[in-house]
């Protein structure tokens, strides 16, 4: 990654490209659920970080920009396509009997939260926990819990107030860890 | 006053996130000291928040590379009273 806090920056087509281009492009991907229009958004993103990259200063703010520029793309290219697709899923604040006890048998998973690597199956499940998010909520999930973006730097690029982002974030986490249970629940002995 | 396994799962992000009253979080501590399920599902929801943020990317395709790359060597020189977009 490229050294934003120094001097102007000046970068290549194909710097910009292998620095930035994972980035937007793994982004957008998620965002979309689709790899076309990924790659119709990274190349429209990082068009525009070649054209404007020499005028940030050393700032700072260039990967909060990058970010904006992206989820903005990718939005609109959604808006565009006309393909938002509201999925259908159960409310997990239902998952639970009159008495406020967990409706199933909720068991210990497999892995430990420090644990390191994960192996390409994992990530795959991961991935498609991700892709199975209704959009709203995986919007906030994947630029919070992914990208690691602070709460109001997200309810800024989304438009929305921080409570809000707050909300979906914990609705999409889990709606995430049920999705992912059944693969990771360890067997009862 | 004792809380139940919904009500833990209703705060759990203001529990995990250091958000709750001193009051609830103790009330969560205590409820999780005698609730193997709840400890479970506490558990995996951070397994959960972990795990993606250790999401590898996906390699971006050559055709893309190659598409970017033609594209920027015709691209119009941006003035400078347009800024960065902020």
């Amino acid at each position: 990654m490229v050294d934003t806090s120094v001097a102007q920056l000046t970068l290549t087509p194909e710097q910009v490209f292998r620095d930035y281009g994972p980035r937007v492009y793994n982004l957008a991907r998620r965002m979309l659920n689709n790899d076309a229009d990924a790659e119709d958004v990274t190349q429209d993103v990082l068009l525009q970080v070649v054209r404007k990259i020499g005028t940030f200063r050393g700032e700072s703010s260039f990967p909060t920009w990058l970010h904006r520029v992206t989820v903005n793309a990718a939005l609109a290219h959604r808006r565009k396509a006309s393909y938002r697709q509201e999925k259908t899923t159960a409310d997990p604040m239902e998952a639970f009997v009159d008495d406020g006890r967990h409706l199933t048998p909720i068991r210990s998973w497999g892995l430990r939260p420090d644990q390191e690597a994960m192996d390409k199956e994992t990530q795959q499940l991961v991935e498609d926990a991700i892709a199975t998010l209704p959009d709203t909520f995986r919007d906030v999930y994947l630029l919070a819990d992914v990208e690691g973006l602070p709460n109001a730097e997200i309810a800024e690029m989304l438009e929305l107030s921080v409570p809000a982002v707050k909300s979906r974030l914990h609705r999409a986490r889990l709606l995430m860890r049920n999705s992912l249970a059944h693969h990771f629940e360890e067997a009862v002995a | 006053m004792k809380i139940t396994c919904r009500q833990v799962v209703e705060v759990l992000f203001e529990y995990v996130e250091g958000e709750l009253n001193e009051e609830v979080r103790q009330q969560v501590k205590v409820h999780l000291e005698s609730c193997p399920p709840c400890v479970a599902y506490v558990q995996s929801y951070h397994v959960t928040v972990k795990m993606s943020r250790k999401l590898e990317p996906k390699p971006v395709p050559e055709s893309l590379r190659e598409r970017f790359m033609k594209a920027s060597q015709n691209l119009p020189p941006d003035g400078p009273s347009q800024g960065a977009g902020r």
